[in-house]
């Protein structure tokens, strides 16, 4: 946060902006900040934007700098723009992009422990120092845990305490490894339940008031080809401080490749291509158990997993932005804006249209959506594929060719 | 996420297919044109210089479905969704209204990222109209009054198996045959039924895989031919008879969407997910030999066309609009333009945004990309995956909400 500001707008009527956003889905894995960065009466105004050449990896912010993966020539690299105008502070080139990964990265790095964590397609682990970018340490994903997967590795890196957690999708016994920061030695690594593959940031926090991983994984037909949709997702959950399986469920049906949200009540939810299923998890001494508590097909994976606000969740499926009620999954109401992503900061909800290039801001609540501010963030048509990022006063977006700012204004 | 998703080229594959027929001057009685090469008939009338405009004729709602728009005479006919039921409709082109609709069977409902609805578009010939349905229902109708003439269903006949996301083929008249490319390893895999009883004329079986691709009818070595593609094969068939006259052993193992290009030397460009070759087709004796001149990721598979014009291949890379040198696979333009379907009129591309909704067109040439003129059809964000058609110089588009006829002029 940047004390003037945030004195200015104390002043102004009780907001306050500028959180950094240090990993993918901000400080809380969820998409939602507990500040007044979108309250008042906010307009939208394109700051700046920087062309990118191509991929998807989501931006994180720490004070005045950002940092994202793209590719650049035939090359996957790293950047540090500034987030005032987004001028580039460093680049540095990573790896030759990955050829099956056709988006180009789509890892959003993390920031945690003095570092800058990066993984390219080509599954290369890097720690970076965010001031220059030089690169402190690399583990080779694939040679190290002997990952497997036809279009390279895709999680985003999480930084949880002293650890950084990788989703590894490695050989049996690597699925999902938490590394030392200082030298990216394994500090343990954990044995996934089932054949099973994974492209998934797994989400981090309490369930039963014990600090888990939950990663979602997906079981894998017997034919081979992992394209066929008879594919199904499930959840497992490891323990945080050592990597202990503590539940596991696999749904009856439907796939995707998104990351779980943990949703108050301890609960998880997580989208598919074709519903969203909540699972409630109950703890009883040591023993965890994860039962199915609802399931909705209004609720569909596209970008980013919804928000919670006030027992409601809110997130997409399919052209409709949608609100559906915590405790029963009944929708309350759907507002036909085009597929996006959902990011939320105290009570208000940020909109990013997934290729209608708009970011909205506006009241959702139970009684329905109220657009307050909205503004031409990227190109009509472009693909916006990565949740939007919200910090110092800023929306930021990622489309394929472009990295945009837009500034909240009053 | 669209990222991850299209990663695993588990996007929808749909619309894409072709069909022959007698080119009728101004109508456009199938999938991509007279020839089903993506090609209309006529060019648009616009000036050499300057912006043309643009002057909406009508505009209508219609049910969800990617299917295309085929236009003979008075009428416009599409496939489409509404309250449950797959349709055949046609529409008065003067007016866009409702001439009559035709009942397929219960509406496929999308899944795993697809919509509702017909994949397939209608073919009319001699005064009927044949479509498949998603489910695989193949019905013939009396153009006029969309009367059912005859209907077949493909699972439950042939057991067809549907692709993924249902039967997106687009049936061929040739002479009075139907050719229906159902795919599958069937004995039916193509089949050829009577244009005016339905009664089954021949079959064949000259590759295994499932398809949504549409064979044409094209002359190749000289021969007129039944040109088909599969992952596993593309092939010539005799259109009276079914016997395989060429056949190309292709090594893609997925459900192939977009049809066959045959090119004035005979040679047929086919395109997989990951990159389109060329096969040269050549007469020895008796038979045929088979050989690629090359393959390239720059025109791999999209929902779009392929265009042929003066030695130059005209199609979609990823976002990026690209002209590549027919002779030798080389890229001569590359434009980001989004992603989007295609149609060659004459001089000119024809590129409706499937993500922009927007109506953009650009000169057919190999010196450079050159655009004269953009107008936003549908909203932006919209899923408009289906390409134009062009008749009597209209311009025919639709999405999954709305059909809407435009001039483009001087």
């Amino acid at each position: 946060m940047r004390p003037a500001l945030a004195v200015v707008l104390t002043l102004a009527g009780g907001a306050a902006a500028a959180e950094d956003w240090p990993q993918f889905l901000g400080p809380n894995g969820n998409g939602a900040v507990e500040d007044a960065a979108l309250d008042g009466a906010v307009k939208l105004k394109k700051a700046w934007s920087q062309p990118l050449e191509g991929g998807a990896a989501g931006i994180v912010v720490s004070g005045d700098r950002l940092y994202t993966l793209a590719t650049e020539g035939d090359n996957d690299i790293a950047l540090a723009l500034s987030a005032s105008d987004g001028k580039q502070l460093w680049r540095t080139v990573l790896d030759p992009s990955f050829p099956a990964a056709t988006s180009g990265p789509t890892s959003t790095p993390a920031l945690g422990h003095g570092n800058l964590y990066t993984l390219t397609p080509a599954c290369k682990l890097r720690a970076h120092d965010p001031q220059t970018g030089t690169v402190r340490w690399t583990v080779d994903v694939k040679e190290k845990f002997g990952a497997q997967l036809r279009l390279g590795c895709h999680a985003s890196p999480l930084v949880a305490g002293d650890s950084l957690i990788l989703q590894a999708a490695g050989r049996d016994d690597h699925r999902l490894v938490a590394l030392d920061p200082a030298t990216g030695a394994v500090k343990w690594s954990a044995k996934g339940p089932h054949r099973a593959i994974s492209y998934s940031t797994p989400a981090v926090g309490a369930l039963g008031g014990v600090r888990q991983i939950v990663l979602h994984h997906v079981i894998l037909p017997p034919d081979p080809n992992p394209d066929n949709v008879a594919a199904r997702s499930g959840l497992t959950a490891f323990r945080l401080e050592d990597g202990g399986v503590l539940w596991t469920v696999d749904f009856e049906k439907n796939v995707s490749w998104e990351t779980p949200l943990l949703l108050p009540g301890d609960r998880v939810l997580l989208l598919t291509w074709n519903d969203a299923q909540a699972y409630k998890v109950t703890r009883a001494g040591d023993a965890f158990r994860a039962e199915r508590a609802w399931a909705t097909e209004d609720l569909i994976s596209y970008v980013s997993p919804p928000v919670v606000r006030d027992g409601h969740v809110i997130g997409f499926g399919r052209d409709f932005l949608t609100c559906v009620n915590l405790e029963t999954g009944k929708t309350v109401w759907r507002e036909k804006l085009y597929p996006g992503s959902v990011l939320r900061a105290g009570n208000r909800v940020a909109v990013i249209g997934a290729n209608t290039g708009m970011v909205r801001v506006g009241e959702a609540d139970a009684t329905g959506w109220r657009e307050i501010a909205a503004v031409q963030a990227v190109n009509r048509g472009a693909s916006v594929s990565t949740p939007a990022t919200l910090a110092g006063g800023k929306v930021f977006v990622r489309a394929e060719d472009e990295l945009a700012a837009v500034a909240i204004e009053r | 996420m669209i990222g991850r998703r299209s990663l695993f080229a588990l996007v929808p594959v749909l619309a894409s297919a072709a069909l022959a027929g007698p080119s009728r001057g101004a109508d456009f009685p199938r999938l991509w044109g007279p020839e089903g090469d993506g090609r209309a008939a006529e060019d648009l009338a616009i000036p050499a210089s300057g912006s043309p405009s643009t002057r909406q004729v009508w505009r209508r709602a219609i049910g969800s479905g990617y299917s295309g728009i085929a236009v003979v005479g008075a009428r416009a006919y599409t496939g489409m969704a509404h309250q449950g039921t797959d349709h055949v409709v046609a529409f008065d082109v003067a007016t866009g209204r409702e001439a009559w609709r035709a009942t397929i069977g219960p509406t496929y409902k999308g899944h795993s990222g697809s919509h509702d609805g017909p994949i397939a578009t209608p073919t009319v010939a001699d005064g009927r109209v044949f479509l498949v349905g998603p489910h695989g229902v193949l019905v013939g109708l009396d153009a006029a009054t969309g009367k059912e003439l005859w209907r077949h269903d493909l699972t439950r006949e042939y057991s067809a198996a549907p692709p993924v996301y249902g039967f997106g083929t687009s049936p061929l008249v040739a002479g009075n045959l139907v050719v229906v490319h159902a795919g599958g390893a069937i004995a039916q895999h193509v089949a050829a039924f009577d244009a005016k009883t339905g009664a089954l004329v021949w079959s064949a079986r000259p590759a295994e895989q499932r398809v949504y691709s549409s064979p044409i009818l094209a002359t190749v070595g000289g021969r007129p031919q039944v040109v088909g593609v599969a992952g596993d094969k593309v092939f010539g068939l005799d259109p009276k008879t079914g016997a395989v006259v060429f056949s190309h052993a292709l090594n893609w193992n997925e459900e192939i969407s977009r049809s066959p290009l045959v090119l004035p030397d005979g040679s047929v460009l086919v395109s997989s997910w990951g990159e389109a070759a060329l096969v040269k087709v050549t007469p020895n004796g008796q038979g045929f030999t088979t050989a690629e001149a090359w393959r390239t990721p720059r025109l791999k598979n999209s929902y779009s066309a392929v265009v042929h014009r003066d030695g130059m291949l005209y199609g979609f890379s990823g976002g990026f609009l690209t002209c590549v040198d027919a002779a030798t696979g080389e890229p001569r333009w590359r434009q980001r333009t989004y992603t989007g379907s295609l149609l060659l009129a004459g001089r000119h591309l024809l590129v409706l945004g499937d993500k922009s909704g927007e109506l953009i067109v650009v000169e057919a040439t190999p010196e450079a990309y050159r655009e004269r003129a953009r107008t936003p059809v549908f909203a932006a964000g919209a899923t408009s995956i289906t390409a134009p058609a062009l008749a009597g110089g209209r311009v025919y588009v639709r999405n999954l909400e709305e059909i809407v006829a435009l001039e483009i002029g001087g």
